[in-house]
């Protein structure tokens, strides 16, 4: 394994891929942590089941997020850390937008939801038709409609294909008072999404520096060096997306400052390394994404 | 008649401030004065540009800046009837006929230019099969130059990668005196590029880095009228034999 730590790449020592597999254990049990506590205080009331069911989710979304990228070090790099940032930037606009009104907007959630899912169990239909084959009979249009069905019948269920909300996600962040967030974090994250040329020129393309070749690119999947960036920023956003729930649904939760504890863990196995190696655990607090590295990116 | 919807209109302030909102598009103030095209200065200018640099690299500025004059002057007077072809760019020089190259290259041998051009467009001619003013060795079969000689090219080729540089300046610098000279440009007295003979001290001193401002942009608006009148494949072609030439170079 390699990493890339200010500016600098080198191998990574065994001792520091096992302390450092020994601290996002750590760090995610305390994510874990966190979310179990806020669940079991939050007292189930069915007159506001679907806030429950919604905002409940959206938050366990968010740690199972946060979780799964601090458990992958090989994606902690610009390929592929941005999709799963983006979507949990995606998760805290639309839990903050929701919390302003969260019965109303719960329900709209869970409706739209409802009619995706009808549109996709459609198109699959219709596909089995093409194919010469009975959609009644396909355990998986079947299995679809059943989880519709218990929730709301299939056929008095809306489709709807503008967004969720009936606004756009910048109007949302305006209206929940994030939209430095979104500027600065959501959007940022989006070109690696749709992989727009503002990405894939800088990620997967080499300038050639022949004169007699007017400085054309070719295409390169870069293999790049994990960043520890990558490591911190879920950690800051799940902690922000707790705070938002806790400032909304009021409760008394004790929990370990997330983002504190993983930099404590971090400059631990900075310290244990100081004797063997010039290399320096510099966390950047900043918020958002860390700047492109320019149009060739380090190789591992 | 059902009306066409018009797209609203908005100035933008702050972010963008003087981006006009067209749509879902914010329009840049300079595109809101007309349909400005991109002129590209390595793809599209040096194709067309880089024969006048192989002259001040083979000769003296002064020398360099006769031949291409002479050249121009010789082209145009075999295409009396015809107006406004630019002769600083390369490509103008496919519009001569068979005939009226024959009656050109006559004309420069007269006036003692031909040998010189031929000698310093020899490389460019030998490298690039489509330079249009390979019509100066008529059947003239060139020599392959060797490695050498096309690594010494491509240094050359890279001196003009940026056109504030010394030579890549007096090449677009001879441009616009051909533009002068042909009656293709005039420019009123209380502008820099009245005083264009001053560039001869670029870039040491303030008045002739303004002219050089000038020629920039004036070479730029030259080489974008010419493509937009006469169609030419000359720079594309000029950047696909680059590729023949040479494999690429990757850091």
């Amino acid at each position: 394994m390699r990493i890339l730590m200010t500016e600098r790449q080198e191998n990574i020592p065994d001792e520091f891929s096992e302390d450092l597999e020994l601290t996002t254990t750590r760090v995610t049990e305390a994510i874990r942590n966190a979310l179990d506590a806020r669940l079991a205080a939050w007292k189930t009331d069915f007159a506001q089941r679907e806030v429950h069911e919604v905002v409940g989710a959206l938050l366990a979304r968010q740690t199972t997020l946060a979780e799964q990228m601090i458990l992958s070090p090989r994606i902690w790099n610009e390929h592929v850390a941005p999709l799963v940032l983006r979507c949990m930037a995606d998760v805290y606009i639309s839990l903050a937008w929701i919390l302003l009104d969260p019965v109303e907007r719960s329900q709209k959630f869970i409706v739209y939801g409802l009619g995706q899912e009808k549109l996709l169990c459609e198109h699959r239909q219709e596909q089995l038709r093409r194919d010469g084959k009975d959609p009644t009979q396909d355990p998986g249009i079947r299995a679809q409609e059943a989880w519709i069905d218990a929730q709301q019948f299939t056929f008095l269920t809306e489709v709807n294909v503008g967004s969720w909300s009936g606004i756009d996600t910048r109007k949302m962040a305006e209206e929940a008072k994030c939209l430095d967030f979104y500027r600065y974090v959501y959007s940022p994250f989006s070109p690696a999404v749709h992989s727009t040329w503002n990405h894939i020129c800088r990620f997967n393309t080499q300038e050639c520096t022949n004169p007699l070749h007017l400085h054309h690119r070719r295409a390169v999947a870069w293999e790049l060096s994990l960043s520890l960036e990558y490591f911190l920023l879920p950690v800051k956003y799940v902690q922000k997306t707790f705070r938002l729930f806790d400032e909304h649904i009021t409760l008394s939760v004790e929990a370990a400052n997330l983002l504190d504890l993983t930099h404590e863990l971090l400059s631990e196995i900075a310290e244990k390394r100081t004797d063997n190696s010039e290399t320096t655990y510099a966390p950047n607090r900043d918020e958002g994404p860390p700047p492109a590295k320019g149009s060739v990116p380090p190789v591992a | 008649m059902g009306k066409k919807k018009k797209k609203k209109e908005t100035k933008q302030r702050g972010v963008l401030s003087g981006h006009k909102k067209v749509g879902k598009t914010f329009v840049p103030p300079m595109r809101q004065l007309g349909d400005f095209q991109f002129v590209n200065w390595q793809s599209r200018i040096v194709p067309e540009l880089v024969w006048m640099a192989e002259l001040i690299n083979r000769f003296d500025l002064i020398r360099a800046a006769e031949l291409a004059l002479g050249l121009a002057r010789s082209a145009k007077q075999v295409l009396a009837s015809q107006h406004g072809v630019w002769f600083g760019a390369a490509s103008a020089y496919c519009r001569l006929t068979t005939a009226m190259t024959y009656v050109m290259l006559g004309r420069l041998n007269e006036i003692g230019l031909l040998e010189e051009l031929k000698h310093g467009l020899r490389t460019l001619a030998a490298f690039y099969p489509a330079f249009p003013l390979r019509l100066l060795y008529g059947d003239e079969k060139l020599a392959p130059p060797g490695d050498t000689e096309l690594q010494k090219f491509k240094g050359r080729l890279a001196q003009l990668q940026d056109r504030t540089e010394r030579v890549a300046t007096f090449t677009q610098a001879n441009g616009v005196y051909i533009a002068f000279d042909l009656g293709m440009l005039k420019v009123s007295p209380n502008i820099s590029l009245a005083n264009f003979p001053a560039i001869e001290a670029y870039p040491a001193s303030e008045e002739s880095k303004r002219i050089a401002a000038a020629v920039r942009s004036t070479v730029t608006s030259f080489v974008g009228h010419h493509h937009q009148r006469h169609a030419t494949t000359w720079p594309v072609s000029f950047w696909n034999r680059g590729l023949e030439l040479e494999g690429c170079e990757f850091s």
